[in-house]
């Protein structure tokens, strides 16, 4: 009856060993003639793994890939685009709307008082016109020094 | 890693010929990979185009949590891993310990490596075995020995433990070993 039996630790231990010494020599390119017989034949072995598979990829492969990167790239920003433009043209519209039936509801109470503030040259709520310019004119010059930084 | 950002950011911000570049710096990982996994070489050279089209798309996820290296091998073996399910192929086939005690005893002494190594039929029969490795086994080999990786890097890759890579390691190099031991009717 043929009773295989697991391999200890030990064995196992100096096998992986030979496999890797072996795997170094042949890195090295050293002589093998002082190398025991087992670890000649994984010298072989790791001689022929070392070997570039035979098929390759075409020289122009990098080229072509990115050429189909880009083209297929192309499509997706521009419809990004396109999905953002008509975003905004839709808020601008919507934001109109609400202005409108704002204007409509309460325009009555506060547009006598604004006509004569003008009137007289004041502006009602100065403080937050002049806030709200300093926002816009820091999003602006944001926008300028950004292309200055990635330059 | 500085050399990985630098590239990285070129080809987010869609420099002239960033992608390019990055596609030669790392095609020779993902053909071995994807080579070694479906072994045909025409869908080896599909699912590579692929892998990098992946790649390009989804770049801006990648967290320098790993070199780009790791991370390129570890999109195009994914891709390879997908196209071995469509086809119903096994990734890799479970051997027993059992018999792995008779193949560390038998070593037949005189062995002289360049006269088999000159030898086209002992080259034949080596390559023929290392071919007829299933998938994963085939890939390991190829990482560690040709593309000289790391085992951490390889398990980055594959997403196997270290300690599952060497086993896979040591039993497929003993099993190929074995091919080279005289059969009982060369030794006759």
């Amino acid at each position: 009856m043929n009773m295989s039996r697991l391999p200890d630790d030990d064995e196992i231990e100096r096998e992986w060993h030979a496999q890797e010494h072996a795997l170094a020599q042949e890195r090295r390119g050293l002589d093998a003639a002082a190398d025991a017989a087992g670890v000649q034949r994984y010298r072989l072995l790791a001689r022929a793994l070392r070997q570039p598979p035979v098929d390759l990829l075409p020289a122009d492969f990098a080229r072509r890939v990115a050429a189909r990167a880009a083209a297929d790239a192309a499509p997706v920003a521009g419809a990004h685009a396109r999905f953002e433009w008509r975003l905004l043209q839709g808020m601008i519209g919507v934001f109109g709307l609400v202005a409108a039936a704002v204007i409509a509801t309460y325009g009555a109470d506060w547009l006598p008082a604004l006509s004569e503030a003008m009137r007289l040259g004041r502006l009602p709520g100065e403080r937050w016109l002049f806030a709200l310019l300093a926002c816009v004119g820091a999003s602006i010059a944001a926008q300028r020094v950004r292309p200055l930084r990635d330059r | 890693m500085n050399a990985d950002r630098e590239l990285v950011d070129r080809v987010l911000a869609n420099a002239p010929g960033a992608f390019e570049r990055l596609v030669s710096q790392y095609q020779g990982l993902c053909w071995h990979i994807l080579l070694r996994l479906v072994r045909e070489p025409e869908d080896a050279r599909e699912l590579c185009q692929e892998a990098f089209l992946r790649v390009h798309q989804s770049l801006h996820q990648y967290r320098y949590e790993s070199a780009l290296k790791s991370w390129i091998g570890r999109v195009a073996y994914s891709v390879g891993l997908r196209h071995l399910e469509r086809q119903r192929l096994p990734l890799a086939e479970s051997s027993g310990a059992a018999d792995e005690s008779a193949l560390l005893e038998n070593v037949a002494d005189g062995f002289d490596l360049e006269a088999a190594w000159a030898d086209t039929e002992t080259q034949r029969r080596l390559h023929a075995a290392i071919d007829a490795l299933p998938p994963l086994q085939r890939t390991l080999l190829t990482l560690y020995h040709l593309d000289e990786l790391p085992l951490a890097e390889i398990a980055g890759i594959t997403g196997l433990a270290v300690n599952t890579i060497k086993s896979h390691l040591f039993r497929t190099r003993l099993r190929l070993r074995e091919r080279l031991e005289p059969t009982l009717e060369t030794a006759a």
